[in-house]
Order: structure tokens, then sequence, then C-alpha cells
């Protein structure tokens, strides 16, 4: 509906934003070739970044279920490769698809219990943290997921059948571009097209009314839950496949799953683009942090201090997030003729790398 | 077997009370779910190691100090950061508090970056038997002040005019504005005071428990788990909750491991929440 909308009148600021969008996805696609083969590493974690952040605001921002599990998810996509492809020579996509399988089992379960029990938002974020952290302490001390040490990746398959290029980041950095791109246009026709996803932020706004009006309001949660984390997998198993190596305290730390959420906030958890520009942003703001001559593991901490502060700075303001704040402003800049009483928020799908 | 259970879970356990308690007091009387309040205990824990005491005067008058660090910097957070978001829906304060936490986790990460620290035991003693268990004098000390606290605290709350003017916000907001209550200040109050809580009992455990920045989330999780399984009712709650996860954490770690141990905890703590979560939010009976 608001794409056929957007259609028949645009405004200044649709045209910016579709400009946006559009040269983004020029650079993205352009990016490896024109920097130095280090920064593609980057430009892959900064697709991660948004990739994560973007599948979490789908059960975060749409429907406004507040979730820590969701490093749970990102955990099994990642441990799935490890064990099934490293492990016993599965397929690595056969891999990610039984992670992602897993993964979105455990959220309509989590989901459907939560409901089933009627607990309310503090105490979701609080019981899917603990089942995060069961989660991670169950993988630090089983032998499967490696205990403490972690497993390592020795498969020696190269191409894309395996996932997997010793020399050359690029193919891996096209291939989350590819993923993150088709994840971002199934939301998009999913929310826009489908009765399914019109229901979710009406769910968000106000569950009573929701229920009342026939959608039913614990099934669409858990579907919704359960599809976050489903996609929210394929990130941890893409960082599998670029890393080689897997432990509970590389990709099962609350830390992660905290960060998902609070880059979705900082973006705009309202936008489909703000989890996105937030997950972009971070990454190169490490990058930028690099070039200070920090030391690594200082860099990450400082990044991670500096988003926790952009959060609060943009709660404590009251403001929405970058995006929104973003759209605000074109639209004091270039006031449209026609009032428009309702505002679309799912115009743009800002996709650029790390201008780093 | 079974003493060394006892004791040293018991002992663990009665510092998890006052840890716990400093989040109860906060969630009853202002109902902000804070996700920092290990980070407080980190304060304590991180302060006296930048100190670095070396006899029991010194000691004692540091830990003093980080407890007044700790409640001035819980007075400005609650004035700046959480007071808008109180009596408003939305999710803000627990974005907040999360945030607050990961933000000092990792200052602390950058400022200290060797992990695992101790200071040295303040204590004239080294260790005593209790029951047959030998029992490290720091661990010893600090169940026997954090006991002495807990006491002294709910002697504060149901016996001064002060205790009553927390317990009338925490039962009732429009009741205690009605008889005159500065609430605002109340709020301040309790918060400082729980932030300063959470340092004391920092300092109580860095003679005796290496310190590293990711406790903050640790004692974050096993506070809340303390408040929920102890309810609302009353202080007791809570301090039989902090007990029972002491035992209950000496025991298991005897038998599994340490991270499977805490994995148990945490689903058990799930359990909690499906299944009575009116432990924290719905009240069955006032505080009071």
């Amino acid at each position: 509906m608001t794409t056929l909308k957007a259609l028949r009148n645009t405004t200044p600021r649709q045209t910016i934003n579709t400009l946006i969008v559009v040269a983004s996805m020029i650079g993205a696609i352009v990016f490896p070739w024109v920097v130095d083969p280090a920064l593609v590493g980057v430009g892959f974690i900064a697709l991660i970044y948004a990739m994560r952040n973007f599948t979490w605001n789908i059960a975060g921002g749409l429907v406004g279920l507040l979730s820590l599990a969701h490093v749970a998810g990102f955990g099994i996509g990642a441990f799935t490769v490890a064990i099934l492809t490293w492990g016993h020579g599965v397929n690595v996509w056969l891999a990610i698809l039984v992670g992602m399988l897993l993964s979105g089992l455990v959220g309509i379960v989590v989901s459907s219990i939560m409901s089933r029990f009627g607990v309310n938002a503090f105490f979701f974020a609080l019981g899917t943290a603990a089942l995060s952290l069961a989660v991670s302490g169950i993988a630090a001390s089983w032998s499967l997921t490696g205990e403490v040490d972690g497993l390592q990746n020795h498969t020696s398959g190269e191409g894309l059948l395996h996932l997997q290029w010793f020399l050359d980041p690029k193919p891996l950095y096209y291939v989350a571009l590819i993923l993150l791109v088709v994840i971002v246009c199934f939301t998009m026709w999913l929310t826009s097209r489908t009765r399914f996803g019109r229901s979710l932020p009406f769910i968000r706004e106000d569950p009573d009314m929701a229920a009342s009006m026939g959608i039913d309001v614990v099934r669409n949660q858990a579907l919704t839950m359960g599809l976050s984390m489903a996609l929210t997998a394929i990130p941890g198993s893409l960082i599998a496949q670029y890393t080689s190596f897997v432990s509970y305290e590389s990709v099962l730390t609350l830390e992660i799953g905290i960060l998902m959420m609070v880059g979705a906030i900082i973006g705009g958890s309202s936008t489909l683009a703000g989890p996105i520009v937030a997950g972009i942003g971070i990454a190169a703001l490490e990058e930028g942090l690099r070039a200070f001559d920090v030391t690594s593991s200082s860099v990450s901490s400082i990044t991670q201090i500096i988003y926790a502060a952009i959060v609060i700075l943009i709660l404590r303001l009251g403001a929405d997030g970058i995006v929104p704040m973003w759209n605000a402003l074109l639209d004091r800049l270039f006031p449209s003729r026609e009032h428009h009483e309702v505002e679309p928020e799912l115009e743009s799908n800002d996709k650029e790398p790390a201008h780093a | 077997m079974l003493m060394q259970i006892l004791v040293t879970g018991l002992l663990q356990g009665v510092i998890y009370a006052l840890i716990g308690l400093g989040l109860f007091l906060v969630f009853n009387v202002m109902r902000v779910v804070n996700f920092a309040h290990g980070y407080f205990v980190l304060i304590g824990m991180y302060g006296l190691l930048w100190i670095a005491p070396t006899s029991l005067p010194s000691y004692l008058v540091a830990a003093m100090g980080v407890a007044l660090f700790a409640a001035t910097f819980g007075y400005v957070i609650e004035r700046w950061l959480l007071e808008f978001t109180l009596h408003k829906p939305g999710h803000a304060q627990l974005v907040i508090t999360i945030s607050l936490g990961i933000a000092m986790q990792y200052f602390f990460q950058i400022k200290f970056p060797e992990p695992y620290q101790t200071i040295a035991n303040p204590w004239p003693f080294s260790s005593v038997e209790i029951l047959g268990v030998s029992v490290n004098s720091g661990r010893l000390m600090a169940a026997v002040i954090s006991l002495a606290l807990t006491v002294l605290i709910s002697w504060v709350v149901y016996r001064t005019s002060l205790g009553q003017n927390l317990r009338a916000c925490s039962q009732s907001l429009p009741g205690a504005v009605h008889v005159g209550i500065n609430f605002p200040r109340v709020y301040r109050g309790t918060f400082a005071f729980g932030a300063a809580i959470a340092a004391i009992a920092g300092a109580l455990l860095i003679p005796f428990q290496p310190v590293s920045p990711h406790f903050g989330l640790d004692l974050t999780i096993k506070a809340f788990i303390i408040v929920v399984i102890g309810g609302v009712a009353s202080i007791w709650g809570t301090v039989l909750a902090g007990l029972i996860l002491g035992l209950a954490e000496a025991a298991g770690s005897t038998f599994v491991s340490g991270s499977l141990t805490s994995s148990v905890i945490y689903l058990l703590f799930l359990l909690v929440i499906l299944v009575r979560p009116q432990g924290l939010i719905v009240r069955k009976a006032d505080f009071a």
C-alpha cells in the first residue's frame, strides 16, 4: 500500500531517500573494487552488523518484542555450521538451513511460551536474557560445541558450494550483500503486501485492539519471533565461515544480543533502514578508531561505549533514532505541498558499505 | 562435603542477598527495572582495586569512599537519565539501564585491561575453621558485614520514618503524594542508596573474588533472580532467595562445571518468570 502511494505522489523526501538507496546500492556493489583489499573484510563485518540488527528489528521493531534471545539464534547459526559442516562434512548451505530452522523453532517456542503465560515486556527481556545465558553456558560446557576452546574449521573446499574462499574476501562480501538485499526485500514485501505483515505494527501499538479485530496476536507474534530468529541465524553462519572459528565467547555472549537491540534502536527501530544504517555506522566507527592507533581490544570497547552513549542520548532527547531524525530534517528542509497526515516509514532501505 | 557446600553457599548467599536488596528497593519503590545494578557492584570492586588499600583502616575508608561515590553516581543517573522515563510507557528505561551497564563494562575493560585481579587481604587474620571447613577471612568478614548491613537496612525500612516514606511510595504513589511525601526526592534517595549498597557489596567481594568486567551482567541477572524468586512481599523474601542462590551455586559447582551450573540456574529462573511473574510485577502482598 505504501509503495503504491509513494509511486503516485512522491514527496521530496522520498525522492531524496530513493536516490540515497540507489547510490548506496551502487556504492555497495563497487565498494570491494575501489578500496584497499583489507577494507573488504570491514565491509563484510559491516554487512553482518547490518544484517543482524535488521533481523533483530523484525521482532523488536515491527512487533515490539524486546528480545535478548536473538543472540542464541546467532550462536545457533554459527554452531550449526561448525558442527555439521566442519565436523561432519555436511554441505554448508544445508547447515545454514538447519541452523535457521533450529533458531526459528527456538523463537516460536519462546514467544509461544511467553504469550501463554502472559509475560510483560520487562519479563520478556529478562526471560530471553536468561535463556541466552543458559544457552551460552551449555555451549561452554558441552563437548559437541567444543566447550571453552570452541571449534576450528579445517575443511579445504573452496567456492560458492562450500561458501569458503581462502585468499579473497570479495565473494563472501557479495554473498552477504545479496542475502541482506534478499532479506530486506522479503521483509518489505511481507510488511506491505501480506495481511500477516500488515498486522504486525498494529499488534505492536495495541495488542488488545488487534485481537478484537480478528488478528491472532499470539500466533502472529510467535511467527514473527520465529522468522526473526531464523534470519538472525544467517549472519551467525556467515561470520563462522568468515572467521573459521566459533566459540561461545565469540558468538554467544549476551553483549552481542544487547548490541543488536541497541543498534536497531539507534538507527530507528520503526524504520527498515535504521538498523542497517546503524550497523554500517558502527563498523565504520570501529575502522575509524583503528586509524587513531588504538589497540584492537580497546577499539571495540570504545565503540561499544560510544554506541551505548548514543542510544542513551537518543532516548534522553526523546528522539526515535537516526533515520526518523533524518526524515524529519528532510521534511523541514523541503516541505511538500500536500500535507501528509500519515507518515509512511517504509521508504528507504539504505545499504551503503563502510565509507571508512 | 555437605558442610563445605553449606558453609560456602551460605556465606556467598548473604552477599548475594545484600546485592539483591539494593535492586529490591529500587524495583519496589520506583518500579525501575535497573539492568545496571550489577555494574554498581563493579564500581565497588574496581574502585577498591584502583585505590589498593594496604591496611584495614584504609580498606574501610576506601569502602566508604566508593559507596559515597556510587551513591552520587546513582543520584546523577536517576536525576538525568531515569526520572523522565518514570510513569511513562515504553521501554526507554530498560534500554537506558542496559546501555549504561554496557558502557560501564567497557569502560572498566579499557581502564583495567588485566583481568581477574584482587586486592591484598585487608583483614588481620588469614583463615578460620567453621564446622570443619576452612574459610577465607575475606569471605567470612564479607558475609558478617553483609548480614549486619541487611539487618540495618531492614531496620531503616521497617522502623524509621524514612523507611515509612519509602514504603508509602511503594504501596501507593497517589497516596504518598496525598500525604505530602516528596516522592521525587524519595526516588532519588532510593536509587542512590541502592547503588551505594551494591558498591559496598563489591568492596566486600574484592579481597577474595577476582574481578572481571563481564561480572556486571552476571551479577545483574543474579540480582534479578533473587528479586523475582524472593517476591515483593518483604525484604526477608529477598534475603532468603539470596541464600538459596548461594547454596544452589555451591551445590551445583561441586558436582558439575561452573558454566553448566549457571545454565541450570538461568533455566530455573526462566521457569520462575513464566510460572510466577507476579513475584515482581503484580503485588500480592504489600511491601509492609
